[in-house]
């Protein structure tokens, strides 16, 4: 009985999941309109660590070895 | 052009050009969700810094899960490296972060001479200090997806939070700032 019981809700919480992952992952139209005027402007935002920082990783990696 | 996957598993076999490729093929999806996070460049080093340290450190040890997605198993690191630099500050990274948030509230706290600035700065600057503006909740999702490039589902176990939670703040976010922009009456080039 309590093995049915436990099935049950694992098969409705499995059912549940698979409800989630399946979620369209889309805005609406008039969001992605805005999102998509906004995506050039957000691109300029962009920016990269110094050299030295990468460097520093690099060498730390390498220290490993 | 090789997978993601195969870096990997040319770094644990000892070869760097695995790891270099990674960074430079990562660094600005991850350092600008870093920077725009933490709103500060040299600490935005530290952290990316950190989590490169950390991702280094977990490939040595054999310790990566290789079912799961380099980007956003880096981007959870920096995101919980960013978290632990918010706690240890005992402040609060963004304006608000409640249900009870109003854009026109936060608008309100600006002063004339902070106005004046923006007029004056370059349009990605004005964008710059508004998504600064938003909620943490929001602006971590709006800078996972646009500048980590990662899916809705990625951003929800991130955050631990359901799919529908990280679309809802992202919907939100950009809601958020097109009231703000109207408000301040900015328009953006494109």
């Amino acid at each position: 009985m309590g093995e049915i019981f436990t099935n049950s809700i694992n098969a409705f919480i499995n059912k549940a999941q698979v409800k989630e992952s399946v979620v369209h992952e889309n805005l609406d139209a008039d969001e992605l309109m805005f999102y998509h005027s906004l995506r050039a402007d957000l691109d300029l935002l962009r920016k990269k660590p110094k050299l030295q920082t990468i460097h520093y990783i690099l060498d730390h990696s390498k220290s490993l070895r | 052009m090789k997978s993601d996957q195969d870096l990997i598993h040319l770094y644990i076999t000892g070869d760097e050009a695995g790891l270099v490729e990674l960074i430079r093929r990562y660094q600005s999806k991850i350092y600008t969700s870093i920077y725009l996070l933490v709103k500060d460049e040299y600490l935005a080093e530290d952290i990316f810094q950190d989590t490169f340290i950390k991702v280094i450190n977990t490939l040595k040890a054999g310790k990566y899960n290789e079912e799961g997605k380099f980007l956003p198993w880096v981007t959870r690191i920096a995101h919980n490296l960013v978290i632990d630099h918010f706690r240890r500050e005992k402040r609060a990274p963004m304006v608000s972060n409640g249900d009870d948030f109003d854009i026109f509230e936060v608008l309100g706290n600006y002063d004339e001479s902070t106005e004046d600035r923006m007029v004056r700065e370059q349009t990605h600057k004005d964008l710059k200090t508004l998504i600064q503006l938003l909620p943490s909740e929001q602006k971590e999702v709006l800078i996972m997806r646009h500048f980590g490039d990662l899916s809705f589902k990625e951003i929800a176990d991130i955050t631990d939070v359901s799919i529908n939670t990280a679309l809802g703040r992202m919907r939100y976010a950009l809601n958020n700032l097109r009231k703000m922009m109207q408000s301040k009456e900015l328009s953006l080039k494109n």
